[in-house]
């Protein structure tokens, strides 16, 4: 059966006119297929269901208006920008009010008379484009700092190119290779030219964050272009430098891609409270060390108001015609355009002057036709209120096309353009984005085409076809399928992050079992009817809970115990460090197996223990055991044995040694003198330190002092003692770089895990038990010397491979690249 | 023709050590039409590894400076020589009126009245408030010279509010300041 024939001069739509309806949707799940092969997260898949097989086709003759116009923008933004930032002659000569530039949040202060390299601000900018039913072209917004729906034009290419090869080639399809070349060769020159070595410095594409919509999108960027993706904590400043943290070291970064707002970039200058960025960029990026695209302040080029004074802004700067229309816009803070506007302001879309603070999203447009009554009112006041803050847009008939959902449907449009300036010229991506919403009826208005990018439910994307006269050359930078990899056991220049987060993780993973351990230690104790009796209740509950909830709850364990454990705003309960396990799983998600993944997501997310009573508590401790003993597996049997699996059982092994400590320091400071106490308090310990099972096998059920202290400290066969920690600890930091325990001097890292084991190893137990004054001073001495020296090791961690914090004599790292084992 | 010496020193005591820092201080004398800058010395300790001195869009000079060594103790001092002259303000109802210096700086036409501009905005720092406003507009009568207009204003916040150390903090909006009358700069 062959589909619906409608009327179009479509050439694409008229070609696929003649497949079957089977046909049809085979190529449909070939394109859903691609597109979700390319995919890099799996929480983005959902947005490429709305990728429409039908792509929006341009005339090689409607291309050369459309370019020219783009480009034309392109070139105009980044005049602009330089003026805006530099000299100001256009207010200087009266062109513009005052208000565009000071009323301005956008407007950023701290980019004054900064020169960016070459004199571009604008490093990339796109332009969204409609088509009016007379065939003519407007332009309705213009994305300046972080232009967003790059990387989804280039996933839908491919989709789309592969679901319809024989047409894409047919057709002379322009390709899209060429603009992402010019994209990178104006980044890589941009560094070139403030005296960075091609050799040391690298160009780095900086992330928005792990949770923003978009970062998908940079990924897939970041990987076409071949360039590292980083985020805000990877960058370190030294020197007014850029650096990006690696587990080898510092590497000096000679570009910054940025995907992230002119705000978030550097919180000493920009915006204080965002906490982001990188804490003096400005600075850098004004001492010419660091290129940065697009350049800082961008983003008050997207202002609005901007619109109306186009025409003469481009007469002014560039002595040329603005070439592609906007959509008309009035001010209404002038008062015969208020009048005009308000005189029929059904026809009009009002949009607020410059966009909020702090809110990145466009404030939704007002189409005053679709408002109800009381909404109307509620705008004409709000425009009555304060008129220069509104801009009107007149509504614009939109011509429609057609979108694929089982049949041929009409839907309404808008085109997204990319262009780059680089110093050698300005080049139009001969493609693009464009995002459909179907439509109920042919008229509609401009207030329905979307203007946004965040892709809800309701609108679709398009692939952009321009047809060239000419056959199109044949050029990709996607690796050839046939190009041979070579194989390598190296992690490249692994992020001090992705590490970071992994010796996070496993810090987390053990503080979380040790809680849990406790927490079940007294939840078993005061389901017991005699719990009043029971002379180690007390030590435990100060073992596990913090004075806070101790004095907050003191004749009441039940409920001080029912805070430590459920409470999401106790700062030092078990919660926090069961939703930053969760956190941390979901940072790490490109790092770690699905299904390690998986398990992270639901850590400790079990049933809330319905009823009272501490009885009714102790399946969620189980559960959470359970969930550290699962990640712990799976960690062991999908993790390679490189960086990041010896940064995860670093943390844990960390971890675990200062809790135990701190247990042994809790529970045996004081010897009591009655026998009970004294046997009750080595029972507990044993129980809450998992020794409880060894203990017994070897002596039976004679509880004493010194083997107790001997099997939790100093055993290292047994793998809940300290020893067995730091033992661990000292092979795994044998392969951290610069750590070569073969070398002739010893690492300080080194010379302090040794000192650590050999305490533990040399230790006379028997001096450990004594007591003066019931008191066990040689065992605390020893157990917070322990403390203190493995909390410097993991400072020591940190600061040679995390932080990367300026080093003072003694801690050194070497950059040299160690191959991993 | 007097000359002062101003002396401002800043001394931070932290609790946990600082591995590395980075400053911004708007701290060094300017040179305007009444005030001739001298000399400055600054003092920081501990040593910057680098500095960068540049303007900031009111004409202020800034200074960047890093300090990458661990530190708990931080000193700023600067010490700058400015020769202050007399300058005769200008004659009561000789300067325009208020609400014509309004239209001029709504679209500036010159370096002037744009420079000038820039102040009759809220600032991203100083919020835009109507308790200000109002309090301000008590002196700006209809018709008024806006030197006079501004000289009662600058006598009134002189008198009303109070020099008091301590008063406010960095962050303080104008408003706060005129809610307690007092403040400390």
């Amino acid at each position: 059966m062959n589909m619906k024939c409608v009327e179009t001069k479509d050439s694409f739509i008229k070609s696929i006119s003649a497949l079957s309806k089977v046909e049809l949707e085979h190529r449909c799940r070939r394109l859903h297929n691609v597109l979700d092969e390319n995919d890099l997260s799996s929480s983005m898949g959902g947005n490429h269901k709305g990728t429409d097989p039908i792509p929006l086709v341009i005339t090689a003759e409607e291309w050369k208006t459309l370019e020219a116009g783009v480009a034309q923008r392109a070139r105009l933004f980044n005049a602009l920008a330089n003026d805006t930032y530099g000299e100001q002659s256009l207010w200087k000569k009266g062109k513009l009010p005052a208000t565009l530039l000071f009323a301005n949040p956008y407007f950023l202060q701290a980019v004054w008379k900064a020169n960016p390299v070459g004199g571009i601000f604008v490093n990339l900018a796109s332009t969204d484009v409609v088509r009016l039913n007379d065939d003519s072209f407007v332009a309705i917004a213009d994305h300046l700092q972080v232009p967003e729906g790059l990387g989804r034009a280039l996933e839908n290419r491919i989709g789309v190119s592969r679901a319809f090869p024989e047409l894409f080639r047919s057709m002379q399809t322009e390709r899209l290779a060429g603009f992402f070349k010019k994209l990178m060769d104006g980044l890589n020159a941009m560094h070139k030219n403030i005296g960075g070595e091609g050799e040391t410095s690298k160009v780095v594409l900086l992330a928005s964050s792990p949770d923003n919509p978009r970062r998908a999108e940079d990924a897939v960027i970041a990987r076409y272009l071949g360039i590292p993706l980083v985020e805000n904590d990877d960058l370190a400043i030294r020197n007014m430098q850029v650096y990006m943290k690696t587990l080898m070291g510092l590497k000096k970064i000679g570009t910054i891609f940025r995907r992230v707002e002119d705000g978030m970039c550097d919180p000493l200058e920009l915006r204080i409270d965002s906490g982001e960025g990188a804490v003096g960029l400005i600075s850098s990026v004004r001492a010419g060390n660091v290129a940065i695209a697009n350049f800082l302040g961008t983003g008050v080029l997207e202002t609005p108001m901007f619109k109306m004074f186009l025409p003469e802004i481009c007469r002014e700067l560039l002595g040329e015609e603005l070439l592609l229309r906007d959509v008309e816009t009035l001010w209404l803070g002038n008062a015969t355009d208020a009048e005009r506007v308000l005189a029929e302001p059904e026809k009009w879309i009002f949009k607020k002057a410059f966009r909020d603070e702090g809110n990145f999203k466009e404030v939704e447009p007002k189409a005053f036709a679709t408002m109800t009554n009381t909404a109307q009112l509620a705008l004409l006041q709000a425009v009555d209120n304060a008129p220069d803050q509104w801009v009107a847009e007149r509504s614009m008939e939109v011509s429609t096309v057609y979108a694929y959902r089982g049949e041929f449907t009409p839907a309404v449009s808008l085109m997204r353009f990319f262009a780059v300036n680089t110093t050698k010229g300005t080049s139009v991506m001969p493609g693009g984005l464009g995002i459909f919403k179907f439509t109920e009826s042919n008229a509609t208005s401009a207030a329905s085409v979307p203007t946004g990018c965040t892709v809800s439910e309701e609108l679709g994307e398009k692939d952009i076809w321009v047809l060239s006269e000419n056959p199109v050359a044949n050029f990709s930078l996607l690796a050839p399928a046939g190009q041979a990899i070579t194989p390598s056991r190296a992690g490249g220049d692994l992020p001090s992050r992705a590490v970071e987060n992994l010796f996070r993780l496993g810090r987390a993973l053990s503080s979380s079992n040790m809680m849990a351990r406790i927490a079940r230690g007294i939840a078993v104790r005061l389901s017991d009817e005699s719990w009043m009796d029971m002379p180690e209740l007390p030590w435990i509950l100060k073992a596990g809970l913090t004075d806070e909830s101790q004095s907050r709850f003191a004749q009441d364990p039940e409920n001080a115990l029912r805070y430590f454990i459920l409470r999401k705003d106790n700062k030092n309960g078990m919660q926090c460090v069961l939703t930053e396990i969760r956190e941390l799983g979901m940072q790490l998600r490109d790092r770690i197996s699905e299904d390690l993944w998986l398990y992270l997501n639901g850590f400790g997310i079990a049933e809330v223990p319905a009823g009272t009573g501490a009885a009714a508590l102790l399946p969620y401790l189980k559960e959470v055991l359970s969930d550290s003993a699962a990640v712990a597996g799976l960690a062991a049997d999908s993790m390679t044995r490189g960086h990041e699996w010896r940064f995860l059982e670093l943390g844990r092994e960390i971890e675990c040694a200062i809790r135990t400590l701190r247990l042994v320091k809790s529970l045996l400071y004081t010897a009591p003198t009655d026998e009970m106490t004294n046997l009750r308090l080595l029972q507990a310990v044993l129980e809450i330190g998992d020794g409880l099972m060894t203990y017994h096998r070897r002596y039976g059920g004679r509880l004493q002092v010194v083997p107790v202290i001997d099997l939790l400290l100093s055993d290292e066969s047994n793998p809940r003692s300290v020893a067995y920690q730091v033992a661990k600890l000292r092979k795994a930091a044998k392969h951290l770089p610069g750590n070569d325990q073969n070398e002739t001097t010893f690492s300080p890292l080194d010379r302090e895990l040794m000192r650590v084991l050999a305490e533990l190893r040399l230790a006379n137990i028997e001096q450990l038990a004594e007591t003066v004054d019931n008191k066990r001073e040689n065992l605390i001495k020893l157990v917070e010397t322990q403390i203190n020296s493995i909390e410097r090791i993991a400072e020591i961690v940190n600061r040679l491979y995390l932080s990367h914090a300026p080093r003072a004599g003694v801690f050194h790292a070497t950059t040299t690249d160690v191959s991993e084992v | 023709m007097p000359i002062y010496q101003v002396d401002h020193e800043t001394v931070y005591d932290y609790r946990l050590s600082v591995l590395y820092s980075n400053h911004l201080a708007h701290m060094l004398p300017r040179t305007v039409s009444r005030q001739n800058w001298i000399s400055h010395s600054i003092k920081v300790d501990p040593n910057p590894t680098i500095q960068q001195e540049r303007l900031d869009i009111f004409g202020n000079r800034v200074l960047a400076f890093s300090i990458e060594q661990e530190h708990t103790h931080f000193r700023f001092k600067t010490t700058g020589i400015v020769d202050v002259q007399e300058e005769k303000p200008p004659k009561q109802g000789e300067t325009m009126k208020w609400e014509d210096v309004t239209k001029l700086l709504e679209r500036p036409t010159s370096d002037e009245t744009l420079d000038a501009a820039m102040y009759a905005y809220a600032s991203p720092f100083a919020k835009f408030d109507e308790s200000v406003r109002n309090y301000a507009l008590e002196s700006f009568e209809q018709d008024r010279p806006i030197f006079d207009a501004a000289y009662e204003l600058m006598t009134r916040i002189y008198t009303d509010c109070k020099y008091t150390p301590g008063a406010t903090r960095i962050g303080a909006q104008p408003q706060e300041i005129l809610r307690g009358r007092k403040g400390v700069c």
